[in-house]
């Protein structure tokens, strides 16, 4: 379970987020929507514990305890996955070297042994084949070459070997065509559970087709505005974002 | 020696024209190149910041002292050397090992083939061998160095290693120079001829003890000729107290192939200077390093690329890791004369710095007398990319484990050059363990 209270966090002297609340629990998924510029972003960063930003006030608690004195590296092997917006290209290290480094990072933290190379191997085919993912872009620099829509199923890769207690999608569905939403969102269906929150984070209603949530947030300024069930996704197709505040 | 000075000697300049005269007998070998040499260290003295190849390594300031030059390696030299490790691990065809510069066949391992010719150099000039007067001092003449000359002036042993020609040697030839001693100077030697068409490759290696103020300058000289394909990977791993100068000069034939690798890690003042010409059209050069420094090292790395003919290719990439307070030097110089057409020359340097302490120089140029070319060059300094630390603590792993794998994707982007994937696997494990150690050392001050 993922809760945010009366979170607030600034950049240099930018304040951006402006008392976000926000309460994900287990088994659900939620979905926050909001115009560009909105804080969306921030808040996925701060999730994840970048240094960048500054939390003035509020909290963030995963099963009760806070994160906020928890590195970036401590968050993700608590079980706390960022899907980036933009996945960063890294020649020179194989995606293969890093995927297995990921996971034996999680291993070691739960006092594992790595992972044996058979195994691994065969996982990481298992899923990248379901995302129509190549064994040609496994060996490939991480990232590097990849298409907008390659990298955001690379995303999804690691975020179903790493298998997080609470995910963040950041804007999963951006640059997709239509079968690459499907195959994307099907990964994330698959790894909906009982035990799993999810975030999506998106700007179009078009994803929540896909994944339908439980409940819908409406982020403007740095504040949710207004909650819903998924309905309140389809209204906001209809009248963009000009209700509230902001140009459609 | 006839001349007179143009400056008044240093305390190192005036022990090494010492130790000229006490071993003049000795030193009978190559008359004429060591007249020469020693010449030029009377009149010039050694290089100053004021040559333009010396711009960020005064070696007058640095070189304080001259160590007596080593003498034949003793049964005490060859026991430190045997027990010390040679600082790479792979699978020779055969491993030469060179004490102090001289080859010591008791410390050597593997049979050569009969299309390998290899002899003790200044034993084989001595008793006329036909390649090495044809060869000796051919690539090093009308250099005016005097560091250079300062190999050339002592130089005692050393080897000619010639591959006959259309002979295809799979498996490498180490060459494994060892020091062994406390304060002594070396000058090992190296005249290698890759006949045409031939195919083999050379990893050389030279290591010596931590703390011993030795000094090692090195010269060689390698001719490949046509269609002939040389691999050529060096690690220098000298002792930590260490001055390490090396020369090499390299001439390219028609249609020939020569990659390169260098890793410089050890010694405390070192410069590599290298000096490629392509003399023979359509000849291809890879030449690539990396140097990792820390402390208080001072590495540089100075190369010339020699366009003589047309239609040649050369790629150039070199990646610095500079951390504590270590100076990192590279200068490259590609230059393509008025015949060589088609030229196409791209060379480029980056340092990554681990700290704000470290220092990275960089000093690209281009000389181009052609007019249908492709020329290239650059060079970059950073830091660890925050962004990109970031993204990878992001899926758990620790910072130092971030850094790290961001280090050695850096690195590997230069040995992605080295085609033989035993030796980029050796290499790539020398720089992690460079790094392992490097980060450790970091933690704990
Ligand atoms: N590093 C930064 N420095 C300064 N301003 C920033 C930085 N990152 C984001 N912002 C600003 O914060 C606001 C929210 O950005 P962001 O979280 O990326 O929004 P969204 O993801 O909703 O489009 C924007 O006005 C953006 O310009
Ligand atoms: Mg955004």
């Amino acid at each position: 379970m993922l809760e945010i209270r009366n979170l607030h966090a600034r950049i240099e002297d930018k304040q951006i987020l402006n008392g976000i609340d926000l309460v994900v629990p287990d088994g659900e998924v939620h979905a926050i929507m909001g115009p560009n510029g909105s804080g969306k972003s921030t808040l996925s960063y701060v999730l994840a514990g970048r240094e960048d930003y500054e939390i003035t006030d509020g909290d963030i608690l995963v099963d009760g305890q806070s994160i906020l004195e928890l590195e970036p590296d401590q968050r993700a092997t608590a079980g706390l996955f960022l899907a980036f917006q933009y996945p960063l290209e890294i020649p020179g290290v194989s995606t293969m070297t890093f995927l297995k480094a990921a996971v034996n990072a999680h291993r070691k933290a739960r006092g594992e042994d790595e992972i044996a190379a058979g195994v691994f191997l065969k996982r990481v085919r298992e899923v990248a084949k379901s995302l129509q993912i190549s064994d040609e872009m496994l060996k490939r620099g991480l990232n590097v070459g990849f298409s907008g829509g390659e990298k955001k199923r690379m995303e999804i890769l690691q975020m179903a070997l790493l298998q997080p207690k609470l995910a963040v999608l950041d804007e999963t569905d951006s640059g997709l065509d239509i079968d690459a939403l499907r195959i994307v969102s099907e990964g994330v269906n698959a790894l909906r559970s009982p035990k799993r929150s999810i975030l999506v984070i998106t700007h179009y209603q078009r994803l929540l087709d896909y994944i339908v949530p439980d409940r819908v947030h409406v982020l403007t300024k740095g504040k949710v505005v207004r909650s819903g069930d998924a309905n309140l996704a389809r209204e906001l197709e209809a009248s963009g974002y000009a209700g509230y505040g902001e140009a459609a | 020696m006839s001349m007179e000075p143009r400056i008044r000697h240093t305390a190192g300049e005036e022990a090494i024209l010492q130790a000229f005269s006490a071993r003049r007998k000795e030193l009978a070998a190559y008359p004429r190149e060591r007249a020469a040499a020693l010449d030029l260290v009377v009149q010039d003295g050694l290089p100053t910041r004021r040559s333009e190849a010396w711009k960020f390594s005064d070696l007058r300031a640095a070189l304080k002292s001259f160590p007596e030059p080593a003498g034949l390696p003793g049964a005490g030299d060859i026991a430190a050397a045997k027990s010390s490790r040679p600082g790479i691990d792979i699978s020779p065809l055969a491993r030469l090992a060179f004490v102090n510069g001289r080859y010591v066949p008791s410390l050597s391992e593997g049979q050569l083939p009969t299309d390998i010719y290899f002899r003790d150099l200044t034993q084989a000039f001595e008793r006329g061998d036909a390649y090495v007067e044809a060869h000796f001092g051919r690539l090093t003449a009308g250099n005016r160095d005097s560091a250079l000359a300062l190999n050339t002036a002592f130089t005692q042993g050393g080897a000619v290693l010639r591959i006959a020609p259309h002979a295809k040697i799979e498996a490498p030839i180490h060459l494994d120079f060892r020091f062994a001693g406390a304060q002594a100077s070396v000058f090992p030697r190296l005249l290698i001829l890759v006949g045409e068409g031939a195919q083999c490759t050379i990893v050389e290696s030279h290591v010596g003890p931590d703390g011993a103020a030795y000094q090692s300058h090195a010269a060689s000289e390698i001719i490949v000729g046509a269609h002939a394909r040389l691999t050529h990977v060096t690690v220098q791993k000298e002792g930590d107290a260490a001055l390490a100068l090396s020369h090499g000069f390299v001439e390219l034939g028609q249609g020939s192939c020569y990659e390169t690798f260098a890793l410089d890690e050890g010694a405390a003042f070192q410069r590599r200077a290298l000096s490629v010409r392509l003399t023979g059209e359509g000849a291809n050069l890879a030449l690539n390093g990396a140097v990792l420094a820390r402390y208080r090292q001072h590495l540089d790395t100075t190369l010339q690329v020699d366009h003589a003919a047309a239609g040649c290719n050369s790629r150039e990439t070199f990646k610095y890791v500079l951390g504590g307070h270590a100076h990192g030097v590279f200068q490259g110089k590609i230059i393509v004369r008025p015949d060589a057409q088609k030229t196409d020359g791209r060379m480029s340097a980056r340092g990554l710095m681990l700290g704000d302490e470290a220092e990275f120089s960089a000093k690209p140029e281009l000389e181009i007398f052609a007019d249908d070319v492709q020329c290239a060059h650059g060079a970059t300094a950073g830091q660890i990319d925050e962004d990109l630390a970031f993204y990878l603590r992001s899926r758990g792993l620790s910072e130092a484990d971030a850094k790290a794998l961001l280090v050695k994707a850096f690195v590997g982007e230069a040995l992605e050059a080295v085609s033989d994937d035993a030796l980029r696997g050796m290499l790539t494990e020398r720089v992690g363990a460079w790094l392992d150690q490097t980060l450790a050392d970091r933690n704990k001050s």
